[in-house]
């Protein structure tokens, strides 16, 4: 049933005027009363009038709302006009004939309650403010009874319906609205917790895909980065280990050679000679050949007097008495050697040897045996002037 | 007043219930919540301009939820996932801002 056509709304008016006047009679603005009229708007008790406006009211409605685009509910433009010329007739049935103050529309013939005189002229837009009859929700209707509305006429009807709304009323709007907004806090909720826990939840199929890709590239990447690391390291662990090596053989060979050559102060077993001058002075070649039996023997370490015997060690006569190695020593002769005791002894006793030849000379010489000699006497190795190491 | 305590309601059960979603539904699950409100705000409007209907809003409700999904699921089979959503989503965008500016008219007259 389409009721488009503007005669019609008048028609329905005048038919509303009568049953106005009609149910006006019998006391109105109780809340009894309004809850009767809005439940012949809604349908839920047998009233024809009630039931024919309710039918046009929704059919236009639902015909305005789905032609609409826009929003879910909104309407704009031309239907809006269609759209208050049905609501007129429902708005005054569902308020009891009292807040038709707002109903003055240019494009109606406006709904004066005679009761009521309209405070407020309602007019301009017809999408803002200046809509019909205040029944925002058709079922929720009959709010301010006719006092109150006098008493506010200042306010927009847009406001008042807002107001309106927030009252709680047990109705199927209210009642299904509840059920819809629980269901979107709830999957609101729901939607927020999922993104906040597992950022990827939110992503598409394809975006996945891609990032498993990149997430596998760098995965073998850094995989290849580890093994090359990782031969670096034995790299250089086995030359840290190579080096130490050489450092000790290094240590241990200059130890060997600082005794031998006299760098260092040695100790070990060894035996010590006492030689005296006698009558006669001994001559530096009889001290050499302690030297060179010494040497022969096996001697490590020698030592005169305090001064360390080295492969360049020399005996000279002198005026002053016997030079060793530039240093004017005199009798008594101590002499230190560091080695083979049971060798070296004998080779010094050998006759016609060093210490024959020493007796001979009417000195005396004392060879003892010790477990520990100490030579403490160094020299400092020097630099060879012509030889060179061969290649 | 009442659907306001609804919609308490709903957030409380959700923070409460903590649900798990289910993992088919997840990636439209945003797409319907933003349907859902652009729905809502729709509703309001309508409201403020004195031609809500409950059922008007049931039926908004559900096919905005339905064919945002739709749309979403859609884009996805065809390989346009990531842009159609995209789009749905500055569509439902665009028509929460509009109506938004529509109740702010209401309210405010600004």
């Amino acid at each position: 049933m389409t009721r488009n056509s503007p005669s019609d709304p008048q028609d329905r008016e005048e038919e509303l005027l009568d049953s106005l006047s009609a149910s006006r009679e019998s006391e109105l603005p109780t809340d009894a009363a309004h809850l009767q009229q809005d439940e012949t708007a809604l349908g839920l008790v047998d009233d024809p009038v009630g039931e024919a406006q309710v039918a046009a009211a929704s059919d236009a409605e639902l015909e305005t709302t789905d032609q609409d685009d826009n929003a879910g509910q909104g309407v704009v433009g031309k239907s809006d006009t269609v759209l208050e010329s049905e609501q007129a007739p429902r708005g005054v049935a569902t308020e009891g004939g009292l807040a038709g103050d707002e109903v003055a529309e240019p494009a109606n013939t406006p709904i004066v309650v005679p009761e009521e005189v309209p405070a407020e002229g309602v007019a301009a837009g017809v999408e803002t403010s200046g809509e019909p009859a205040k029944s925002d929700e058709q079922s929720d209707g009959a709010d301010e009874s006719s006092p109150k509305a006098s008493a506010k006429a200042p306010m927009s009807p847009a406001k008042k319906r807002l107001i309106s709304a927030l009252r709680p009323r047990a109705t199927r709007a209210q009642i299904l609205s509840a059920l819809l907004l629980g269901l979107l806090g709830f999957a609101l909720v729901a939607q927020l917790q999922l993104s906040q826990k597992d950022e990827l939840s939110g992503l598409r199929q394809s975006e996945l895909v891609n990032l498993l890709d990149d997430v596998t590239r760098r995965s073998s990447e850094l995989e290849d980065e580890t093994l090359r690391l990782n031969g670096l390291v034995g790299e250089l662990e086995s030359g840290t280990n190579s080096q130490l090596a050489a450092q000790q053989a290094a240590e241990e060979n200059a130890a060997t050679q600082g005794i031998l050559s006299g760098r260092l102060p040695a100790e070990g077993p060894g035996i010590t000679i006492g030689v005296t001058e006698g009558e006669k002075a001994i001559s530096a070649s009889a001290l050499f050949n302690i030297l060179e039996e010494l040497r022969n023997a096996g001697a490590e370490a020698v030592e005169v007097n305090g001064l360390r015997m080295i492969t360049s060690s020399y005996f000279t006569d002198t005026d002053q008495g016997v030079v060793i190695d530039g240093v004017v020593v005199a009798a008594p002769y101590q002499w230190k050697a560091i080695g083979d005791a049971n060798t070296m002894q004998p080779a010094l006793e050998i006759p016609g040897g060093a210490m024959a030849s020493i007796r001979g000379n009417g000195g005396e010489g004392n060879i003892s045996v010790l477990d520990t000699v100490e030579i403490k006497s160094v020299v400092e190795v020097r630099e060879p002037e012509f030889a060179r190491p061969m290649d | 007043m009442i659907p306001i305590i609804g919609l308490v309601i709903g957030v409380a059960a959700g923070l409460l219930l903590e649900p798990t979603v289910p993992v088919y539904l997840q990636p439209y699950l945003p797409i319907a919540v933003v349907a859902a409100l652009d729905a809502l705000f729709g509703g309001l409007r309508a409201l403020l301009d004195g031609i809500f209907d409950d059922r008007v809003f049931l039926v908004s409700f559900l096919s905005n939820v339905i064919v945002a999904g739709l749309i979403v699921f859609l884009g996805d089979q065809l390989g346009v996932g990531n842009q159609l959503s995209t789009g749905v989503v500055v569509v439902l965008g665009i028509r929460i801002f509009s109506n938004a500016a529509a109740i702010r008219r209401h309210i405010f007259k600004a």
